[in-house]
């Protein structure tokens, strides 16, 4: 140990108690201080129950030296801003009194909210006025997220094997710590399908591996082995729903001329025979092969047979029924010109097969708000989606901290998932005194367990991610931000872009759909 | 002090009510007289805030560090000894906000420092080999960024110019046929 340091010097509980303030890429630099540090950063259990790569990637500024900068965003804020912008987080300018368990804990904050404390360096640098100006370098931890995992994550039986001759301890979860990580985010990051059987294999009590967001390549064997111990996203390579399987095969089965062999069997000729079809936010195509050797026997989910229109919808393409032949997911700019394509020109990423640009169409949902008839709740001044699905709803609220839906400034799609919107709908007919609808099972719930679901929601739903220009407070669902961060290099709204970048020309304002 | 600014501490809070009311004087042998007014200073101010709950270290919230209130962070604006006296004395008298002001003010002079930093400000000694930094930058090296598309196309484009140039100039029979075909 130093002994020197005051740091190292403070009682071992104190010493905890700081790091539990700090991130996880604090918490590596703190360990990359001294072999001493080193040892002790993975050694204790309490810093390492929840793991979240994705929150991590917005903290610190220098893990990766300059070139890991992605973009440099200069804004102006004051501190009154950002303490307002502080108290909405915790749902007191909204006068919910969330209950505890309902307040967004620090891993689940979006990013941009309490940035000045936490960049003191550039703080102090750059007071002005009052104002604090603010220069952020975010990390993207994107590219480096398999090397930080399989380093977390490893056992000591393949550290060991690995580091023989070093006499360096390795930066590796210990044992014990191990079993007692419970939730592991690595969304947002590009990890091998190694790296998701060691976090899996190498934590036995992991109740959570949340690959919303993340990039991996995954087997249909994988995900079925894993349900009910990984979270999928949209943005994950296969969407665990067999349903959706069928339907995304459907079509990338007319592209090749190809059908599946039950399609005759589900009754499905057409694309006007699908109910209805959502590949938003998919930033890779899965293979299609899988999707051509599903079977008849695989069962069919109802959280889709919500959509009652019969369109498709590839990503915020809509394409209408009539040009079933011609479904191309193409940029704007090229889909008048589009030959015929074939499923392999989708496989390696989602970029238009003409231009060679990330198709920004692909991330960016449609629509559904119109659809949804909002239920209020009187005395409330709440208004709930009301999007009845018939899905189980699990009488505990579990999935309430999963959901971070709100309603997007950009195309005003309420992000809640089909379980949350289910339950929030239950529990306004509970406070309404409706009679609950007869395709809802779940149980009988009671007023106060019905307040405390729509308050959790509600805090919830500002979960959400703030436009980084962080002067307008508008929020945008995960679609649309990577929406613009693929076309802007920046997740800002367009009016704080177009404030942040000088002679910047917005061409969305020409397209209608946005 | 006041007996309200005295209870902001947990120790003085006991000590108080095992010994009642009296005159005597309460030792406090861990923490000096400087470090004890800044204690009083920030009881006195926050003599009328809600005492914390035995359950708050549960709070998930607890855990941001970016909360702190601007007399607040004034008042911890000190040098690093008297900081970590503060935290100690704030861990003797049992003030847990006092105890999370300052482990906060630590938490971000950590946050977004380097190792280099870090060792810097509070004093580590950096004891490993040239080599095994070495290891550790590696740990943390950047991944290499794939290749942008239009730069990869660029390249393909420039390999391709490149060769045709280099078939010409060295004659090659193959690239004049093809360039009298086309």
């Amino acid at each position: 140990m130093n002994g020197d340091s005051p740091l190292t010097a403070l009682p071992h509980e104190l010493r905890i108690r700081i790091l539990t303030f700090l991130r996880l890429p604090d918490l590596w630099h703190v360990a990359a201080c001294s072999r001493w540090w080193r040892g002790f950063v993975p050694s204790i259990p309490y810093l390492w129950v929840e793991v979240d790569f994705f929150e991590a990637q917005w903290k610190s500024s220098r893990l990766w030296g300059s070139r890991s900068t992605d973009f440099d965003t200069t804004r102006t804020i004051s501190r009154a801003e950002l303490n307002e912008k502080r108290r909405a987080l915790v749902g007191l300018k909204m006068g919910l009194s969330a209950p505890t368990s309902a307040v967004p804990s620090a891993s689940l904050r979006p990013p941009g909210i309490g940035d000045a404390a936490e960049f003191p360096a550039l703080e102090s640098a750059g007071v002005q006025d009052g104002r604090v100006l603010l220069t952020r370098t975010r990390v993207n931890l994107a590219k480096v997220g398999d090397r930080l995992v399989t380093a977390l994550f490893s056992t000591p039986e393949s550290t060991t094997a690995t580091n023989d001759t070093s006499s360096l301890p390795p930066f590796a979860l210990h044992q014990a710590v191990l079993e007692k990580v419970l939730s592991v985010g690595l969304g947002s990051t590009r990890v091998s399908r190694r790296s998701v059987l060691a976090v899996l294999k190498g934590c036995p009590n992991l109740r959570q591996l949340n690959l919303l967001g993340a990039e991996c390549k995954l087997t249909n064997e994988d995900i079925a082995a894993f349900r009910g111990r990984v979270v999928f996203g949209r943005d994950s390579p296969n969407i665990p729903i067999p349903r959706t399987l069928v339907l995304v095969g459907l079509v990338g089965a007319l592209m090749l001329d190809v059908r599946p062999p039950d399609s005759l069997a589900r009754g499905i000729t057409s694309s006007s025979d699908l109910p209805h079809l959502v590949v938003g936010s998919a930033t890779m195509w899965p293979d299609p092969q899988p999707w051509l050797r599903l079977q008849a026997t695989d069962s069919v989910s109802t959280t889709q047979e919500r959509h009652v229109n019969k369109d498709i919808s590839w990503g915020n393409l809509d394409v209408p029924d009539d040009s079933t032949g011609f479904i191309r997911p193409v940029c704007h700019t090229c889909i008048g010109v589009t030959p015929r394509l074939t499923v392999k020109s989708l496989t390696d990423r989602c970029k238009c097969p003409i231009c060679a640009r990330v198709i920004h169409t692909c991330f960016r949902p449609s629509r559904r708000r119109e659809e949804v008839e909002p239920l209020k709740i009187p005395g409330r001044g709440i208004t709930l989606p009301r999007l009845s699905t018939g899905a189980s709803v699990p009488a505990d609220g579990s999935f309430v901290s999963e959901c971070r839906g709100v309603d997007c400034a950009g195309c005003g799609r309420v992000g809640i998932c089909a379980g949350c919107s289910s339950a929030l709908t239950h529990a306004a007919m509970v406070l309404s005194n409706e009679s609950p609808e007869d395709n809802f099972e779940s149980p009988k719930w009671s007023v106060e367990y019905a307040t405390w679901l729509l308050e959790t929601v509600e805090a919830s739903r500002l979960l959400g991610r703030f436009c980084d220009g962080f002067q307008c407070g508008k929020w945008f669902c995960r679609s649309c931000l990577n929406y613009l961060s693929k076309f802007r290099k920046a997740r800002m709204c367009e009016q704080c872009y177009s404030r942040s970048t000088p002679g910047f020309v917005d061409n969305f304002a020409d397209d209608d759909d946005y | 002090v006041d007996k309200e600014v005295a209870d902001r501490s947990v120790l003085l809070k006991n000590m108080l009510e095992d010994v009642g009311e009296s005159d005597k004087p309460i030792p406090l042998p861990n923490v000096t007289g400087k470090v004890l007014k800044k204690v009083i200073t920030y009881c006195e101010h926050h003599r009328n805030d809600p005492l914390p709950q035995p359950d708050d270290d549960l709070d998930d919230t607890k855990r941001r560090s970016d909360d702190i209130d601007d007399w607040d962070a004034d008042f911890i604006k000190v040098d690093n000894d008297q900081l970590f006296e503060l935290i100690l004395a704030a861990n003797y008298m049992d003030i847990k906000p006092l105890l999370d002001l300052g482990c906060k003010t630590v938490a971000n002079m950590i946050k977004g420092k380097t190792p280099e930093q870090i060792r810097e400000m509070f004093n580590i000694e950096n004891d490993f080999t040239p080599e095994e930094e070495e290891q550790i930058r590696k740990e943390n090296e950047y991944v290499s960024l794939p290749l942008d598309d239009s730069m990869m196309l660029g390249g393909i484009a420039c390999l391709l110019y490149y060769s045709l140039c280099i078939a010409n100039q060295s004659g090659c029979q193959h690239y004049h046929r093809w360039a009298s075909e086309s």
